[in-house]
C-alpha cells in the first residue's frame, strides 16, 4: 500500500522554524504559519500542495497562487499505520514539537504574496515531499504512484533547490539581497556548461550533479575573490 | 557337440592366428575400462581442483575484505583527528551535497550547518564524516573511481533506485567497497544482501516519461495499461 518514513527525521529538513534556512527557496511541502485559505477562512498554518515543476513563472518568481492545504493538531500515529489508512491527510508528526496533518480536504488557492509575508516554519526532505504527492495523488484519484518514480521526476528540482539555497546563502553574507541572488543563481544555471549542455538540464541524471556542485562551488569561490 | 575348455591349452604365447589379434582382442575391453577410470579419476580431481580454488578464493575475499576494513578503520581514525570543517569542505569539494552529507552523518541539514558555523560535533558523528572520508579516499586511491560523489549517487543496478550513498548510509560500507572492487562483482547481488525483497519493492508497471511540454511525468508502461 502507501509508503511511509522508517523514522521522523526522514520526512524533515526543517521542522522547527528556528531550522528554517531563509535562503531555501520556497518549495512544496514547506508550512507557513498565519495563513487563510479561501473557502477555508480559518487563519492557521499550511502546507504547500503545489507541484514543485509548476511554482514558478519565470524559475525565480512564484506564480501568483499556491495550492495549499490546511494544517491543524492531529493524532500522532504509528508510522506503520500511514500505509494502510489516514488517506485524507498527511501527516506530520514532531512538526514545531507537536503532531500535526495536513488536511486534502481544507485546501484552495492562496496569493503567494500572502505566502511570503507568512513565517515557514518547516520544509520537508524530498523523501517528505514525495510522500506527500504519493498519498495526495491517493486521496485524489485512488492511484499507487511509487515515491522512487516520483522522486526520479522530482529529481533535478530538488536538486536546483538545494543549490539555489546554498548560493543565495553564500552570496549574501557577502552582501546583496536573497531576490537579486535567485536571479544570478538562475541565470547561471540556465547557462550551457563547457560540455554545451545547460547545467539545469544536467541536473536530471545522477551522475552529472556532483559535477555541478563543484563547478558552482568553485563558482562562488571566484565570484569572492 | 560339447565345448570343452582347457584352461591349461591356453598359453600366453601366440599362434599363428593370433598373431597381431592378441591386442585388438584384449586391448578394447581394457582401453575403454582404463578410459572410463581414468576419466573418472580426472573428473574427480577436477572436482578438488575447484572446490580447493573455491576455498582458495573465498579465502582470499575474506582476506581482502579483511584487509579493507582494516584499511577503512586505520585511515578513519587518520582523518577524525581533523578537524570536522576540515572534513566537511573535503566532502563539499569532492561535489556532495550538504543534505547528503548530513544524511551520512545520521543528522539534520541545520545540524551540519551548525558545525559548518563552528559547533562542535558527538565523537559518533565525527566518526561517521572521518568513515565516509576514508571510504572516498580508500576508493579513489584503490580503484581509481576518479569521481566518488558521482558513483556513489548513481543506481548501481538498472531495476532499483538504490545507490551507494544509500549502502553507506545503513553502514554497508563492506558491501559499497565490493561495489568499487575491480573483480566483477555482480550488482545484483549486492542489492540481494543489502535488500533481500529489492524486485518486490521496485516492481512497477509506472514510468517516468519527458511530456510534450518538455517536464517528466509519470504513466503507466505501454503494455501494462
Amino acid at each position: 500500500m502507501l509508503e511511509y518514513p522508517s523514522s521522523v527525521e526522514d520526512l524533515y529538513l526543517a521542522s522547527f522554524r528556528e531550522e528554517v534556512e531563509p535562503s531555501r527557496p520556497v518549495l512544496t511541502g514547506d508550512v507557513f504559519e498565519g495563513v487563510t485559505i479561501p473557502g477555508v477562512d480559518e487563519r492557521d498554518y499550511a502546507l504547500i500542495l503545489t507541484h514543485p515543476c509548476s511554482m514558478r513563472k519565470d524559475g525565480v518568481n512564484l506564480v501568483d497562487r499556491l495550492l495549499m492545504a490546511r494544517v491543524t493538531e492531529a493524532p500522532d500515529l504509528p508510522l506503520p499505520d500511514w500505509a494502510t489508512g489516514h488517506f485524507k491527510v498527511m501527516p506530520l508528526p514532531a512538526l514545531m514539537g507537536g503532531s500535526y496533518a495536513a488536511r486534502f480536504a481544507e485546501i484552495g488557492l492562496v496569493q503567494s504574496s500572502q505566502v511570503q509575508d507568512s513565517r515557514r516554519v518547516a520544509c520537508l526532505t524530498p523523501f517528505g515531499i514525495n510522500l506527500l504527492q504519493q498519498r495526495f495523488i491517493w486521496h485524489l484519484t485512488r492511484f499507487l504512484a511509487p515515491t522512487h518514480r516520483l522522486n526520479e521526476a522530482s529529481a533535478s528540482v530538488f536538486e536546483e533547490a538545494d543549490l539555489c539555497e546554498e548560493w543565495v546563502m553564500v552570496t549574501t553574507e557577502q552582501g546583496g539581497t536573497a531576490h537579486q541572488a535567485e536571479t544570478d543563481f538562475h541565470e547561471w544555471i540556465r547557462t550551457e556548461d563547457e560540455s554545451g549542455t545547460r547545467r539545469q538540464s544536467d541536473l536530471a541524471d545522477p551522475q552529472r550533479r556532483a559535477g555541478i556542485r563543484r563547478e558552482m562551488r568553485r563558482h562562488l569561490q571566484t565570484r569572492s575573490g | 557337440m560339447k565345448l570343452a575348455f582347457d584352461s591349461e591349452s591356453i598359453t600366453d604365447e601366440s599362434t599363428g592366428t593370433s598373431i597381431g589379434l592378441r591386442d585388438t582382442t584384449e586391448a578394447p575391453t581394457r582401453t575403454i575400462a582404463d578410459l572410463v577410470q581414468h576419466v573418472g579419476f580426472l573428473k574427480n580431481r577436477t572436482r578438488v581442483l575447484v572446490a580447493d580454488s573455491n576455498d582458495v578464493h573465498h579465502s582470499a575475499d575474506e582476506l581482502h575484505a579483511e584487509s579493507l576494513d582494516q584499511l577503512l578503520r586505520t585511515t578513519t581514525a587518520q582523518h577524525a583527528r581533523e578537524p570536522l570543517a576540515e572534513m566537511l569542505e573535503g566532502l563539499s569539494d569532492s561535489g556532495f551535497s550538504w543534505r547528503e552529507i548530513a544524511r551520512l552523518a545520521g543528522v539534520s541539514v541545520p545540524a551540519v550547518r551548525k558545525w559548518r558555523q563552528g559547533e562542535s560535533a558527538s565523537g559518533e558523528n565525527r566518526h561517521r564524516i572521518a568513515r565516509v572520508t576514508a571510504f572516498c579516499e580508500i576508493v579513489g586511491e584503490q580503484y581509481l573511481i576518479d569521481d566518488v560523489a558521482s558513483w556513489l549517487e548513481t543506481p548501481f543496478h538498472t531495476e532499483a533506485p538504490v545507490t551507494g550513498l544509500d549502502l553507506l548510509t545503513n553502514d554497508r560500507f563492506d558491501l559499497a567497497m565490493r561495489l568499487a572492487g575491480d573483480d566483477g562483482v555482480d550488482p545484483e547481488s549486492i542489492l540481494e544482501q543489502f535488500e533481500p525483497d529489492w524486485r518486490e519493492r521496485y516492481a512497477t508497471s509506472v514510468e517516468v516519461f519527458v511530456a510534450p511540454d518538455g517536464q517528466p511525468g509519470l504513466r503507466l508502461r505501454e503494455g501494462d495499461s
